[in-house]
């Protein structure tokens, strides 16, 4: 079914990760990403690897919602490690046959590749996991605040933003509903050639698009009513504030990151 | 032998997910042909999820469906053929046209049943259109150009198009003005009266179903709380305000009434048998030389 999509899904929970300040969520897991690109051999990747899984269990996230988000794209990860594998040359050959040589500089960087990509998703999918649409944005908003020296409209972005997350499961579930009514109808979405399958969406997307539009004009005129106008001047509900914990995350994040760093240096790079 | 039976139909929202939700917990309904049922019940006691598994849109967790006896997911690959025989339109279905006109529209089930011959077609989609009322020259319109009410009928049109055995109707009244209540029941009584389907109607409205049902069928937190003649449920209520629903404004008259000592029976649920009962009663009160006060 469509409600099995998890992308962007926010799970509530209580635990330390998800009471953590969203912008201090933003800043640390950006940190993170960009340390596990810099992590070059087994011993920094490993601290890396070993501090993303202590953080997936401090979530109390089961570990299989973050597989769930892998299995979108396994096959990108085989796929460039598969690549890499056979493209970068080396001199210590593993296996040779017919025109392709395997290397043990071969492997190791595919091997990263896939660890880094699986990183990349695990971290990304916590951010997401355990922060609300609202939250996130308002911390987008607030992280990006010093664009508008360069009359670059955050707010009215970080709004659109807003909008858009909130619609999501609005509008997935709508195409659940349309597509049901149109079953009813005996609409076959399941045969049929690529043709006559892109023909069956037709009855789907029209009545969908109509349906945001005119959800779109509702949600406009609903603002409108209450004398929405963006930008300077506008207070928040929920004042976001830097607490305890955030500082604890802060500190552990940059010594994990000097970490990694001093690693490094420890023993030779397996990646270019 | 009933046309439509459920065995033990159980159903499960969000099976193995934090939102597990029991929407039917064993239902066991035998429903003939030819008869119209009304469905009542509070929201959230599982309405819409029975009317979706008697046509297939849902599978069951556990439980049979049998239509004519046979199990509707004998064969899963031939599970649109239920679909053109127990016919269901939605709640608001309004939001499911989508063709440039009104006709075509209509002519989308019947297509799909795969009737492809011309007239044969045109005869179809003309007379669904009477049925619900639509004028002819509102055919050829695009359905977006329609009112509420007229698209809500041509969106019923669409399903009675595919001239479906049982005819499942989610709440076809909701949001509309009492005539537009009225036309709408109106016509789907006719239809019953001229074609003898069978004809399931879910509603919130006590009136609407005093008026047109046979029987009726009310629901409550996923189980089936009651079962039998129009009549005999309006009779109890008691029982079903403790369910949270209420009987029509006159069966409430007259179980006051009866209440207050009358000699009346309690049994009515339409205008017509109510005034029936009240000159009668008046005129043996007359007899006897006394009224109630
Ligand atoms: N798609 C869904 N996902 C999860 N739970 C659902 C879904 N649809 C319905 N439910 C739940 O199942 C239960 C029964 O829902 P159902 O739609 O059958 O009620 P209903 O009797 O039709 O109510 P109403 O009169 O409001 O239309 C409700 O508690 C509802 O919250
Ligand atoms: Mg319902």
């Amino acid at each position: 079914m469509i409600s099995d999509i998890t992308i962007g899904q926010f799970m509530p929970g209580r635990s330390f990760i998800h009471r953590m300040d969203p912008r201090m969520k933003i800043i640390t897991m950006a940190a993170l990403i960009i340390f596990v690109f810099l992590a070059r051999n087994m011993l920094s990747m490993g601290l890396m690897l070993g501090f993303t899984f202590i953080s997936m269990l401090i979530t109390r996230i089961s570990p299989k919602m973050y597989f769930k988000g892998l299995k979108a794209i396994w096959f990108l990860i085989i796929f460039t490690s598969v690549l890499n594998m056979l493209y970068i040359g080396g001199d210590t050959v593993v296996f040779k046959w017919w025109i392709f040589t395997i290397t043990a500089e071969g492997l190791w960087q595919s091997a990263f590749i896939a660890m880094r990509l699986v990183l990349i998703i695990i971290i990304s999918s916590m951010l997401t996991y355990t922060t609300s649409p609202t939250d996130l944005t308002a911390a987008i908003e607030r992280l990006l605040a010093p664009l508008n020296w360069i009359k670059i409209p955050v707010h009215e972005l970080a709004m659109m933003m807003t909008i858009a997350l909130r619609f999501i499961p609005t509008l997935l579930e709508e195409t659940e509903k349309i597509m049901d009514a149109q079953k009813a109808r005996g609409a076959d979405m399941e045969n049929g050639g690529v043709m006559k399958r892109a023909k069956a969406l037709i009855p789907i997307v029209i009545p969908l698009l109509i349906s945001s539009f005119r959800r779109a004009f509702d949600l406009a005129t609903a603002m409108d009513c209450r004398c929405y106008t963006s930008g300077s001047g506008r207070t928040r509900l929920n004042v976001l504030r830097y607490r305890f914990r955030d500082a604890v995350a802060f500190v552990t994040t940059a010594a994990v990151c000097t970490g990694i760093i001093y690693l490094n240096m420890l023993s030779p790079s397996l990646v270019q | 032998m009933a046309l439509i039976e459920t065995q033990d139909l159980r159903f499960v929202y969000g099976k193995g997910t934090p939102f597990e939700k029991t929407a039917l917990n064993g239902a066991n309904i035998s429903i003939n042909e030819g008869e119209f049922i009304g469905v009542i019940g509070h929201t959230g006691s599982g309405k819409s999820t029975l009317v979706q598994l008697l046509n297939g849109l849902l599978k069951p967790e556990s439980g049979r469906v049998l239509l004519n006896g046979a199990d509707i997911w004998e064969k899963p690959k031939e599970i649109r053929n239920v679909r053109f025989q127990v016919g269901l339109v939605f709640q608001y279905p309004e939001y499911q046209l989508f063709e440039e006109t009104v006709y075509k529209d209509i002519a989308f089930g019947p297509t799909n049943k795969g009737i492809k011959d011309k007239d044969e077609l045109d005869r179809t989609v003309r007379k669904a259109a009477e049925f619900v009322g639509l004028k002819e020259e509102l055919l050829d319109k695009s359905p977006f150009d329609l009112s509420g009410g007229e698209k809500r009928r041509a969106a019923i049109a669409g399903v009675i198009a595919m001239e479906p055995r049982v005819l499942i109707l989610d709440e076809p009244t909701a949001g509309l003005d009492p005539r537009g209540r009225d036309r709408i029941l109106n016509q789907i009584k006719n239809y019953r009266e001229q074609t003898g389907s069978t004809v399931l109607l879910v509603s919130h409205s006590m009136e609407d179903i005093a008026r047109v049902a046979d029987r009726v069928l009310v629901m409550n937190r996923g189980n089936v709380e009651m079962f039998d003649t129009t009549a005999n449920i309006f009779k109890q209520g008691g029982h079903l305000s403790e369910i949270g629903l209420k009987v029509p404004q006159v069966t409430q008259v007259f179980l006051e009434l009866k209440r207050l000592g009358a000699d009346i029976d309690a049994g009515i649920y339409t205008m017509e048998q109510a005034k029936a009962a009240a000159l009668e009663y008046l005129s043996g009160a007359g007899r006897k030389g006394g009224a109630v006060q």
